[in-house]
């Protein structure tokens, strides 16, 4: 599990909710210019790890370490249902501290979300706000990429959308770590590994 | 109307060349500017201010007789004479005032929880976004108390307006901070509602002299609309300024700002660990074993373990090569490789997983 050339590692995480014990020593590295996949069955584990990845969660023992700027995308939409989106976008463009929302247009218009600029993201749906829970991941273009369920009530042309950005960023030497309980395209990603038991193990049968 | 087109114009010129500054200042107005947003959407605390208000002062008018009371008045320093009718209205347009506010920024927290911790996450300055919070509700306070006073003043005329809608501002404000505190500490909107609600329900019942005739300062004055109650009363009935009385609210608003500072700041934790690139890597787990020794093992880049960190010299630095870190035990030192390995010694203090 030791690389030098990582961009974020997990190291030993552990996490229980009152006794019931969720990740259980998880170790692996992310590479720079990657696209990893971690899969795993309903309740092993992967949502707990991302919010423990992003930072949201601490972990009972082990550390994360994240050498560039993290994009975090939760499988629970987290917008705010009052704000338009366009507002969504000034509100981060603060909090990522950009001159600029060129990046932020950019995926608005590739993701067919510009219609919807002034709309309150209350009225949008499920798809719609999945693409702006996306918008605000990527928008100040991340390092790491962390991504849970990313493509989840979104039709096939944003599904591709969805895999053109994602091979762009690792062209662009971005590393993306999706998120899922299940793989259909197995061969999109670099590596894929499996949530099992509480730890991250390279999946079986899987080389691409 | 030249004037006001030429206002409106220049506040439009300004809100334009805010879009793409993120200085801390633009981050503050963009943030109040969009808590503001958010209160105006809130359509059900909209309908209470406009019909709620109106209706319960209307009710109080034509249910409680003009009977005189004695209002035990701190003010006036003793029992003041006066119409329960309108001692009714007072307390009634407070109960009004602070279930309204306080729901309306219980609600606001709460349902923004999840995306401002997000925003925090993205690097967003909490200061800012609590700031921003406390200036929502100072403007949300102004606006329902100067339309409850307004209601009031056609149903009756208090002696002095204007300390009557102070009171009921400082009032709002003490609501308002708790449902700051509510809205972080509570998961659920029913739970806040019926805490906001059972509070406030003890809060105005204990300090109203038609359920409660006697003279229980000692206690009453902790309540959280005390102050606001005796300003207005006094606003009311008498000439005498109560402004101290009434800013006793911001004594209240200062103590659940703190708090939800405090419970914001738990709740916005970022628990990762930024590694500048130039960083050498390195992450050790440290754990014990039966015999009391350390096993100290690197799961990225090679390390030196210094164990006699009080022996080291003045400028002691790791071989070239060897990424730096130190654990903090007795016993011999040891250099580790990238990989697992192990160090006998006497554990003071272990560590379980450290980096550097």
């Amino acid at each position: 599990m030791s690389t030098p050339d990582f961009t974020l590692r997990a190291v030993d995480l552990h996490k229980a909710f009152g006794t019931r014990q969720v990740l259980r020593g998880v170790d692996f590295s992310l590479k720079r210019g990657e696209i990893m996949g971690i899969i795993g069955e309903n309740g092993a584990g992967k949502t707990t790890l991302l919010r423990v990845l992003s930072g949201e969660l601490k972990a009972d023992r082990g550390a994360v370490v994240h050498r560039d700027r993290l994009g975090y995308c939760p499988q629970r939409i987290v917008v705010n249902d009052e704000l338009t989106v366009e507002q969504h976008l000034r509100y981060f463009q603060c909090a990522y501290r950009l001159t600029s929302l060129e990046r932020a247009q950019e995926l608005v218009e590739r993701l067919d979300l510009a219609r919807y600029r002034r709309t309150k993201a209350g009225v949008l749906s499920g798809g719609t706000r999945q693409k702006l829970n996306l918008v605000l991941a990527l928008m100040h273009d991340p390092g790491v990429v962390l991504m849970d369920e990313p493509y989840q009530g979104f039709d096939w042309d944003n599904y591709l959308a969805f895999w053109s950005i994602t091979k762009e960023l690792r062209d662009r030497g971005q590393s993306v770590l999706v998120i899922s309980h299940i793989a259909h395209d197995v061969e999109r990603f670099d590596r894929l590994h499996r949530l099992r038991g509480g730890q991250v193990v390279e999946e079986a049968g899987v080389t691409t | 109307m030249s004037v006001l087109t030429s206002v409106v114009s220049d506040f439009k010129a300004y809100k334009a060349s805010l879009d793409d500054q993120t200085t801390w200042q633009a981050s503050l107005l963009k943030a109040i500017g969009f808590e503001v947003a958010q209160h105006v959407r809130n359509r059900l605390a909209l309908a209470l201010v406009v019909f709620f208000i109106p209706v319960w002062l209307g009710i109080v008018r034509a249910i409680i007789p003009s009977d005189t009371v004695e209002y035990h008045s701190r003010v006036t320093r003793g029992p003041l004479p006066v119409n329960a009718n309108e001692l009714a209205m007072v307390s009634g347009a407070i109960n009004a005032v602070t279930l309204i506010i306080g729901f309306m920024m219980f609600a606001a927290v709460r349902r923004s929880s999840a995306f401002d911790q997000r925003l925090v996450l993205a690097g967003h300055s909490r200061a800012c976004l609590l700031a921003a919070k406390l200036v929502g509700l100072l403007l949300v306070s102004a606006v329902v108390a100067g339309y409850a006073g307004l209601v009031m003043a056609m149903y009756w005329d208090p002696v002095q307006p204007g300390l009557m809608t102070l009171s009921l501002f400082t009032s709002g404000l003490t609501y308002g901070g708790l449902g700051i505190v509510l809205g972080l500490a509570l998961s659920t909107e029913l739970a806040g509602m019926f805490v906001i609600i059972m509070v406030s329900l003890v809060d105005v019942m204990v300090q109203n002299p038609i359920i409660n005739p006697a003279d229980t300062q000692a206690v009453v004055r902790f309540l959280p609309t005390y102050g606001s109650m005796q300003a207005g009363a006094a606003a009311g009935f008498t000439s005498r300024g109560a402004v101290g009385y009434a800013s006793l609210g911001l004594v209240w608003l200062t103590a659940f700002g703190l708090i939800g500072l405090v419970a914001f700041q738990r709740r916005t934790r970022d628990h990762a660990r930024h590694a500048p690139s130039a960083e050498p890597a390195a992450a050790v787990t440290v754990s014990t074993r039966a015999d009391g020794s350390l096993v100290v093992t690197s799961m990225a880049g090679p390390v030196v373990l210094c164990t006699r960190l009080a022996q080291c010299p003045v400028g002691c630095e790791a071989p070239a090569g060897v990424s730096a870190a130190a654990v903090s035990s007795a016993g011999a030192g040891a250099v580790a490789g990238a990989g697992a390995g192990a160090a006998p010694a006497r554990p003071r203090r272990t560590r379980r997983a450290a980096t550097s």
